[in-house]
């Protein structure tokens, strides 16, 4: 009798330790997993491909859309200019390609750190990947697009008024090139 | 009575502003030279130089000015001579072709899509850029 009476109340006490117990093994563990969870989800996301990465409904603002380099001489050769991009929505741009329209003409993305990429041309020069970017500008960042334009790259017949373009190819959502232009009289 | 009269002249009145609009914008529109959008060359050989023309028709009662014409690449040029302009008026109801020239030689390679532009820039009566883009394939 007495020994049924002791494990009854041994029981109880045995539940009354065991539940705060519980409770302090479970929710830590639960926090735990959580958080490794969380991270290597954010591992994932920046090991992704980012061909891959999909569209951006950001805005941008742009310094000039367009410029003038006025009148250029051939003698005192190439001329360059640079055009100011801010993303100014919440969500990164990536870049996809940078290409010009012209094999005179040649264009490098300054990122906000530093980093520069190497310049491109004209499509038709090269293989497809020659013009793949692969940069990221993140919210909020203003990145630079030097252009170079070479005078004297279609010989002395390249005379004349000029017009050529710069494409950034990004992954906004509307209108996913953002192009830039200028505009020249070439002498001899 | 009056209350009839009332709707009759708005009906009236309705009617003769949407005429008026109708007028106007059909102005607006008769303003524009008629530039084509696009011109495909087709298949063109890398080692040919090819020959294209570009039809602008004025169906207006005014002289269009043509400032210039000019291209986005240096392997589309214009063909005038060297004393000629590319700069002319094309008179009411006027139609004027403007001969360039693809050259794939300098600037592609086999397989090249062909993606260029041509712009006709009038400075009178209206200053605008019309673009006219060249599409097709390096064989």
């Amino acid at each position: 009798m007495s020994k049924s009476c002791c494990d009854k109340t041994s029981g109880k006490e045995l539940k009354g330790i065991l539940k705060p117990l519980l409770f302090i093994a479970v929710v830590p563990t639960v926090v735990v997993v959580g958080l490794i969870f969380l991270i290597s989800k954010s591992q994932n996301t920046a090991a992704v491909d980012r061909s891959e990465i999909g569209v951006s409904d950001t805005t941008y603002k742009v310094d000039k859309n367009s410029f003038s380099f006025g009148t250029v001489s051939m003698k005192d050769g190439i001329v360059e200019t640079v055009y100011e991009l801010t993303n100014t929505g919440s969500e990164d741009i990536f870049v996809k390609e940078l290409f010009t329209s012209c094999m005179c003409t040649k264009a490098q993305l300054i990122l906000s750190d530093g980093t520069q990429t190497g310049f491109y041309g004209m499509k038709g020069h090269g293989g497809l990947n020659d013009f793949y970017v692969g940069k990221l500008i993140k919210a909020g960042e203003t990145v630079n697009v030097k252009t170079v334009f070479d005078p004297n790259a279609h010989g002395p017949q390249g005379t004349g008024f000029i017009k050529r373009n710069i494409i950034l190819s990004t992954n906004l959502k509307s209108s996913p090139n953002i192009q830039f232009s200028f505009d020249a009289e070439v002498i001899k | 009575m009056k209350k009839t009269i009332f709707v009759l002249l708005l009906i009236v009145l309705i009617v003769i502003g949407l005429l008026i609009a109708v007028q106007v914008k059909n102005q607006l529109v008769a303003q524009e030279l008629i530039v084509v959008n696009e011109v495909n060359l087709g298949e063109v050989n890398l080692s040919t130089k090819k020959e294209f023309k570009i039809q602008l028709t004025n169906n207006t009662g005014k002289d269009f000015e043509i400032a210039k014409v000019y291209t986005s690449c240096g392997c589309t040029g214009v063909l005038v001579d060297e004393s000629e302009s590319t700069s002319f008026v094309i008179k009411p109801k006027e139609t004027i072709y403007v001969k360039l020239e693809f050259d794939p030689s300098s600037m592609h390679q086999e397989g090249d899509n062909i993606d260029h532009e041509v712009y006709v820039l009038v400075s009178n009566p209206v200053e605008k850029e019309y673009v006219v883009k060249i599409l097709g394939e390096v064989i």
